[in-house]
């Protein structure tokens, strides 16, 4: 299975013309689910969360020749996988010419408009309640309660010392607790 | 990967109410997205990696390569051999007219011009002045005053006798309208009148005048 190979030896493998596609395969086997779902918590709806993902392997797809294993291919990926979410984001906002406030808003009505959304459960709730973070702070949240990330991984992915990280995720967490309380 | 426990621990140390929550995930994916989406990332990647232009139409695609002889859309019999005869020829067009730019007023010309405008209206206006000078001094020359001595210079020029047969005739003896008296000067001229009379002569006028 994908998830037995290494890294090293994943990325050994798709330096060599003959094993790439394979090695590429693998990788996305390994790490598909983890990275779409940080995708899509960041950009709520499916059909963007794919259309990133899609740019995510393009970029790995090119970059991994050069990739000096400074850090771990987790890492790395993730890396790839929070800065295109936080650019399509940027995007849909310089298209849209919507504010950051009326970005958040917009991400709570696409919330709202999923097919399973449910206003009184609490999952949904706390859905709502991520949205309504910037959008750095919603990384870090998410990486840190869903993907259990270390946050000295996380400083690599989000280039931010690990001590602004902590601060950020507190607060975070408040704001959370706030939202669920006061709705 | 830090450990589940430890990340619970700190949720809970903030917020007891997020911790309860749990990881719970509420979105969904569509049914066998996740089986089909490693062969569709390596397709969207080797197309991205590719060079379209530099590729052969055959490696692109073989069976449209093979389509490409194949035309679709027929023509009538013979239609390009009449073609160039029926070619309905354009019309000379003619020449555009020839378009001379006018000459845009630089500063100098319309500084110029001001000057012009400048000495016609000065010198229309010290006109018109000047011939308001003029009346005015015809004007006074026709309503001049006239000096106690011109007066006594004229009479004394005129017979007593005649100055008597004008004084009878008339009985006014108002000032002619054209001429115009100091009136402070009237008791001076009266003086200057009766300056060559002595007082006898005038005791004998007074007599023969109001004998009666």
């Amino acid at each position: 299975m994908a998830e037995d190979i290494d890294d090293v030896s994943l990325v050994k493998q798709f330096k060599l013309p003959e094993s790439r596609d394979t090695a590429f395969t693998s990788i996305v086997k390994k790490y598909q689910q983890k990275l779409y779902w940080h995708v899509r918590r960041m950009v709520v709806d499916h059909d963007d969360a794919n259309d990133v993902i899609q740019n995510v392997f393009i970029k790995v797809w090119k970059g991994l020749d050069g990739f000096r294993e400074d850090s771990t291919l987790y890492t790395w990926l993730y890396r790839i996988a929070t800065n295109e979410s936080l650019s399509f984001l940027e995007q849909k906002k310089r298209k849209g010419t919507v504010s950051l406030s009326d970005n958040e808003a917009d991400l709570s009505e696409t919330v709202r408009a999923d097919k399973d959304f449910d206003a009184s459960k609490l999952e949904w709730k706390l859905q709502l309640a991520i949205q309504q973070l910037p959008e750095k702070q919603r990384a870090v949240f998410h990486l840190r309660y869903y993907d259990e990330m270390p946050y000295a991984e996380m400083s690599t992915v989000l280039d931010t010392s690990e001590g602004a990280l902590k601060a950020s995720y507190h607060i975070a967490v408040k704001k959370i607790e706030d939202f669920i309380l006061n709705h | 990967m830090e450990s589940r426990k430890n990340i619970e621990e700190e949720i809970r140390s903030i917020s007891p109410v997020v911790a309860d929550l749990g990881l719970q995930n509420p979105h969904s994916v569509p049914a066998g997205y996740f089986d089909q989406l490693p062969g569709q990332l390596l397709s969207a990647a080797k197309a991205a990696d590719v060079n379209v232009d530099e590729m052969a139409e055959t490696e692109l695609s073989p069976l449209l390569a093979s389509l490409k002889t194949l035309p679709a859309y027929r023509v009538p019999a013979g239609y390009f051999d009449e073609l160039a005869k029926n070619l309905v020829l354009p019309q000379p067009v003619p020449a555009p007219a020839k378009v001379i730019q006018m000459k845009r007023f630089g500063y100098r010309q319309m500084l110029a011009a001001a000057v012009v405008a400048g000495l016609v209206f000065l010198g229309s206006w010290f006109f018109f002045l000047q011939g308001n000078n003029d009346e005015q001094d015809s004007m006074a020359m026709n309503s001049q005053v006239i000096s106690d001595k011109t007066i006594h210079d004229q009479t004394t020029k005129i017979p007593d006798a005649e100055l008597l047969t004008y004084l009878d005739s008339t009985e006014d003896f108002g000032i002619p309208d054209e001429v115009i008296i100091d009136p402070e000067s009237r008791s001076d001229l009266a003086s200057l009148m009766l300056t060559d009379i002595s007082d006898e002569e005038l005791e004998d006028y007074i007599d023969q005048t109001y004998a009666f």
